[in-house]
């Protein structure tokens, strides 16, 4: 085999090699700058982004849903943005997911499944936390208990972690109103 | 006053979740409106950006008009939004990247009014075309039923 045989067969082997890197860096990037969809929800359509709905309850709950994914069967997914320091769910997350249920459910009729996804983007990348929301009965508790709380009817609970205070630009009239 | 009982006959749902972080800062705020650290406002400017980010990802799946006459010429069905984004996302990240696609937009025009009239040559185009957005769109992890919406 000569020169004339094999020079040809190197370059296209190098260029080959070459587009298949180049392929795989952007996919790679691809990869990197995109939410790629949980298993869940990747054969659903997206119902709704960024949209407002509003509950038939007293007081009326108002909630900007991040995403709605639909299923085949219509069952409505919710999908809750967060950026944080850490990957992690608070339970925050599930009431203001849970709040988004009630007010979807209400305003459209469609059934909301019970399982929703919290996407977290923190310092350690991206992540899809699935999360099991609170029924109807145990948000309109809730929000009962915030308007007893602020007539004053009830005391407000401290926070569950004391790390939270540290950060609080309340803490000062916390701290005179409630002690410590 | 009037305030007052607007702010109690309407709860959104983020407000209510504050319940979940602080009881006694569910009060703070009601009655004095919120108070931001310096902290927190950083925060919400980073939540508001990885939001607006968040939404425009999620066009992805329901944009069908946009004036890319390469990506509409790829697929029969006006499917834009892949492509756009990883245009977006991806591509423009890099300095050459982003003067090759400002020298494709400069010769684009040019070269499909030459080759309207080959047929052949469109189809091929057109091959190639919808070659790269299924692995754009296998990436993004946006199915086939997705552009149905």
């Amino acid at each position: 085999m000569t020169t004339e045989f094999w020079l040809p067969v190197a370059i296209t082997a190098a260029s080959a090699a070459a587009i298949w890197m180049i392929v795989r860096g952007v996919r790679r990037r691809f990869e990197q700058a995109v939410w790629r969809l949980p298993e869940d929800i990747q054969r659903d359509t997206l119902a709704y982004a960024e949209h407002r709905f509003g509950s038939d309850t007293r007081p009326r709950i108002v909630a900007r849903v991040d995403r709605a994914y639909r299923s085949r069967h219509g069952l409505i997914t919710l999908v809750e943005l967060k950026t944080r320091r850490r990957d992690r769910v608070h339970a925050s997350d599930i009431i203001q997911l849970s709040a988004q249920r009630l007010a979807l459910e209400a305003e459209t009729g469609e059934p909301v499944a019970s399982k929703a996804f919290v996407a977290v983007q923190s310092m350690g990348g991206r992540s899809w936390r699935p999360v099991r929301l609170m029924t109807s009965v145990e948000v309109m508790a809730l929000l009962q208990r915030r308007e007893a709380m602020i007539i004053g009817q009830l005391a407000p609970r401290p926070p569950s972690s004391r790390e939270l205070c540290a950060a609080c630009a309340w803490k000062d009239r916390c701290d005179a109103a409630y002690g410590r | 006053m009037g305030r007052r009982s607007k702010a109690k006959a309407v709860v959104s749902a983020s407000a209510l979740s504050q319940m979940g972080v602080c009881e006694r800062l569910v009060v703070f705020e009601y009655h004095e409106g919120k108070r931001l650290t310096l902290a927190r406002k950083a925060a919400m400017q980073r939540g508001q950006r990885a939001h607006r980010r968040f939404a425009s990802m999620g066009s992805v799946n329901r944009s069908r008009s946009d004036h890319c006459f390469s990506t509409r010429f790829a697929s029969d069905l006006g499917e834009t939004g892949v492509p756009m984004v990883g245009r977006e996302e991806v591509l423009r990240t890099a300095h050459l990247v982003r003067r090759l696609i400002l020298g494709c937009y400069r010769v684009a025009l040019r070269v499909c009014r030459s080759t309207v009239r080959l047929a052949v040559l469109q189809h091929v185009a057109q091959a190639g075309l919808r070659a790269l957005r299924r692995v754009a769109m296998r990436a993004l992890g946006v199915s086939e039923v997705d552009r149905d919406d």
